[in-house]
């Protein structure tokens, strides 16, 4: 999974492919997920952030939020790119 | 993202550098507040010589904006009469960060920009009411905080 090669990415939940279905969660290193999301909104993708109706969960991780993408069969490769190359925009407007 | 009309030099520098960040031991006047759907919270804490503001400080976790916006109220208010606090307006701190235009072009961030300002008031509020226990000075400080977003 290219997502897992980005430095400074936290995936939540199972690794394998076989166990985690097409929604991962994630956090890119500090940054707010609001930010993260914003920014790659601003270049065409549309992902959720926030607690996701687990706030309980989000405790227990120790973290104020979360970014949540959802990939399905009317997701292109090319969309996954911009996800992955406004992660290193993130890094780069925060100075990371 | 050169030219961001969201993610200025000032609102990077103010996320990651905070101004009066910290706690106040025993202040005159704390308020906690949060955005629960997208995990901004804050606590807001102040003293009051007089009518003024005499320090003011805040801590918890938040987006850039809410970090940033939340930085250069403590620093707008500081040292400020209740009355000119009390006038303040959401376009005044805005304004302060060039994110006016956030109304119209992200108005689910506006809350973010907010959360301070709205515990701002309700701090004032309180303050009024339960430590000066006067109501009328209180004014529709609570209603406006209510309805900031």
């Amino acid at each position: 999974m290219r997502l897992e090669l980005v430095k400074g990415l936290i995936i939540y939940g199972p690794k394998d492919t076989q166990k985690q279905g097409g929604v991962i969660s994630f956090n890119f290193k500090d940054v707010h997920p609001h930010d993260v999301a914003t920014i790659i909104d601003k270049n065409g993708v549309a992902i959720r952030s926030g607690h996701h109706c687990a706030q309980v969960l989000m405790e227990k991780l120790e973290v104020a939020a979360t970014n949540r993408a959802s990939f399905y069969i009317y997701t292109t490769k090319q969309e996954v790119d911009v996800l992955i190359d406004s992660l290193e925009q993130v890094a780069k407007v925060f100075k990371l | 993202m050169s030219g961001d009309p969201i993610y200025t030099e000032m609102i990077i520098e103010y996320s990651r550098n905070p101004s009066n960040f910290g706690k106040i031991e025993n202040p005159q006047i704390h308020r906690h507040d949060s955005n629960p759907l997208c995990g901004d919270s804050i606590d807001l804490y102040a003293n009051i010589d007089g009518s003024k503001i005499s320090e003011v400080k805040f801590d918890g976790k938040g987006c850039a904006i809410c970090m940033a916006c939340t930085s250069v109220l403590t620093e707008m208010i500081q040292g400020k009469n209740l009355d000119e606090i009390k006038n303040f307006k959401k376009d005044d701190l805005l304004a302060e960060l060039g994110l006016e235009h956030l109304i119209k072009t992200s108005p689910v961030r506006i809350k973010c920009a907010l959360l301070s300002l709205k515990a701002l008031k309700h701090g004032i509020y309180s303050y009024f009411v339960e430590k000066m226990n006067d109501v009328e000075a209180a004014g529709n400080l609570k209603e406006e905080a209510a309805s900031l977003y």
